[in-house]
């Protein structure tokens, strides 16, 4: 199937994303099991030790504030993990693409892999999660089941723009700048811990642009109950449009890397 | 089964493959001999698709590989240089999880896979985790991973280099039995003694050109004599002197070369002059290259 220059093979793409899976398989425990506990801890660090000392934030208690956002923080640290430690192992180490793109598979299909699996390791880590905040009694509303859905399109756009960071990386060497300079940022301040109306104005409006920002703000809506949909549908356009920046970008990165 | 015209690629100032042009015949094991740098495995990974040419066509079964990579690359089975395999997966697995690839059923994959296991001896290893797998061994693995779609053109980057003379040997009569089947080939290699074990005909390339195509024996016999007296020593000049009765010499470095027809030959005087190593051999392919570059393969 051909969109625009991109020359993409559902089937191909498929069979990469399922070879990852069998990776994982042979080391499931330790791909699964810390990342599920991370957030649990930031629940109870922040939602009931911090929480204790702060008074309700916009009608909530301060735990049911950042229930949603430790969501999706599943779909912004997995594939932001994943889509650069993994991929780049796969890139320098293994030199597994290498391998990959000698068969029928194109470099679109192995870009498209990436961020495919990224986002379903997201979506696993999410409902660990989620079922754990449940219990908490943290998701008032059943709505809250469609925060899979920012879970999975967050998790492929976010997939996309860690790709984008991966492709300029030579070695591992670069790594910390990623999560010090980016992902720590974007977990900080996009409406997740507290409320960015809480930032000076200039600071609210780079909060507005950040990509995580339009995937906290639908799953608090979900989670509570509250929905405006016309918040919703310019939180997923935000969505789909960086999607498109950093997909298209990343396939060029990897096509300028890896065929010369 | 292979065809190229003034396939050309520069790696910025770097002119790694200049206006080569190749037909290479259905069923034939074709060779590319040559030092490192020469360019022959940029003509790999042209073929397969990994290097995009600056200039020139190239077709594989008749497919345009520049405009159609995915349909040729499904005929190609690939051998890289590095052994790429899958480290976490078993032995078996590598070559289920690249059949996938090809979306070669799973049924037939299986099937497959274990049918290479057996023709490349390594049954016993299939569910050996690769980290777990000897270099040796990893080679042989790589190799019918690029069998397991059935290719019409295999294609081997140095399929033994920094292999055990024992596992080059095994490699050989696997490669041999390929070949038998009908299977087209082609092969880089800079050993000379590979090419001639192997290949029906090849190309010696140097510095990105094809100098001369033909079969090992026919490129043998251009050399102007069937055997060669080889000498290495600190003082060509006086080897050469030494050996004035072979003939006129030729250096090339710290090696000095004399051409002889058969027959009673006095290698006494060039030992007298102080050179401890000479030797009278056969000609080769090494001397083909050396006569055509001055340099030998191995620079």
């Amino acid at each position: 199937m051909r969109i625009a220059t991109f020359d993409f093979s559902a089937r191909c793409i498929w069979a990469v994303f399922l070879r990852h899976r069998d990776v994982f398989k042979s080391s499931i425990w330790s791909g699964i099991i810390p990342p599920f506990f991370e957030p649990l801890f930031y629940l109870f660090a922040m939602g009931y030790g911090i929480g204790a000392m702060v008074s309700d934030v916009q009608g909530m208690s301060y735990a049911q504030f950042i229930a949603p956002s430790l969501i999706a923080w599943a779909a912004l640290v997995a594939p932001g993990v994943e889509c650069l430690v993994g991929t780049l192992a796969r890139l320098v180490v293994q030199r597994s693409f290498e391998a990959i793109i000698a068969t029928p598979v194109s470099i679109e299909d192995v870009v498209a892999a990436e961020a495919l699996y990224g986002a379903a390791k997201g979506v696993v880590h999410a409902i660990a999660v989620g079922i754990v905040i449940a219990a908490f009694g943290l998701l008032p509303s059943w709505w809250s089941l469609m925060i899979i859905f920012v879970v999975i399109f967050g998790g492929i756009m976010i997939g996309a723009f860690t790709l984008v960071y991966t492709s300029f990386m030579p070695n591992f060497t670069p790594i910390d700048f990623w999560f010090s300079l980016v992902l720590t940022p974007l977990l900080m301040f996009s409406d997740t811990f507290f409320p960015i109306t809480n930032l000076p104005p200039w600071g609210q409006t780079i909060a507005e642009f950040t990509p995580f920002y339009h995937m906290v703000r639908p799953s608090r809506m979900f989670a509570m109950g509250t929905i405006d949909w016309s918040v919703i549908a310019v939180d997923f356009a935000w969505i789909a449009g960086y999607f498109v920046v950093f997909f298209s970008l990343a396939v060029y990165l990897f096509k300028r890397r890896l065929v010369k | 089964m292979v065809t190229a015209c003034g396939l050309s690629k520069a790696f910025g100032d770097v002119h790694a493959v200049r206006g080569i042009d190749l037909d290479i015949r259905p069923g034939e094991v074709y060779g590319f001999l040559g030092p490192n740098g020469a360019g022959k495995s940029t003509i790999m990974k042209m073929i397969y698709a990994m290097v995009r040419p600056d200039a020139g066509t190239l077709d594989v079964a008749g497919i345009d590989v520049i405009a159609e990579p995915r349909r040729a690359k499904a005929r190609l089975g690939v051998v890289p240089q590095d052994n790429n395999l899958d480290p976490d997966l078993t032995v078996r697995q590598n070559l289920t999880v690249y059949a996938r690839y090809y979306g070669i059923p799973k049924k037939i994959a299986h099937r497959r896979a274990d049918e290479l296991l057996e023709f490349m001896q390594l049954t016993e290893k299939r569910d050996v985790v690769i980290y777990d797998l000897s270099g040796g061994m990893q080679r042989r693995l790589v190799l019918i991973r690029g069998l397991i779609n059935e290719p019409q053109v295999l294609i081997l980057d140095e399929p033994t280099t920094g292999l055990d003379p024992q596992a080059r040997q095994h490699v050989w009569q696997r490669i041999r039995s390929l070949k038998r089947r009908g299977l087209t080939i082609l092969i880089t290699t800079h050993y000379m003694d590979e090419a001639a074990h192997l290949c029906d005909r090849l190309s010696i390339m140097d510095r990105g050109r094809i100098l001369v195509t033909g079969t090992p024996r026919d490129l043998i016999d251009s050399l102007p004599a069937a055997e060669v007296v080889e000498a290495h020593t600190d003082n060509p000049e006086q080897a050469l002197r030494a050996g004035s009765h072979l003939g006129e010499g030729e250096q090339y470095g710290d090696g000095v070369y004399w051409f002889v027809a058969g027959g009673a030959i006095d290698l006494d005087p060039i030992v007298k002059a102080g050179v401890a190593q000479v030797a009278r051999r056969p000609a080769n392919l090494e001397d083909v290259f050396l006569q055509l570059t001055g340099r030998d393969l191995g620079e």
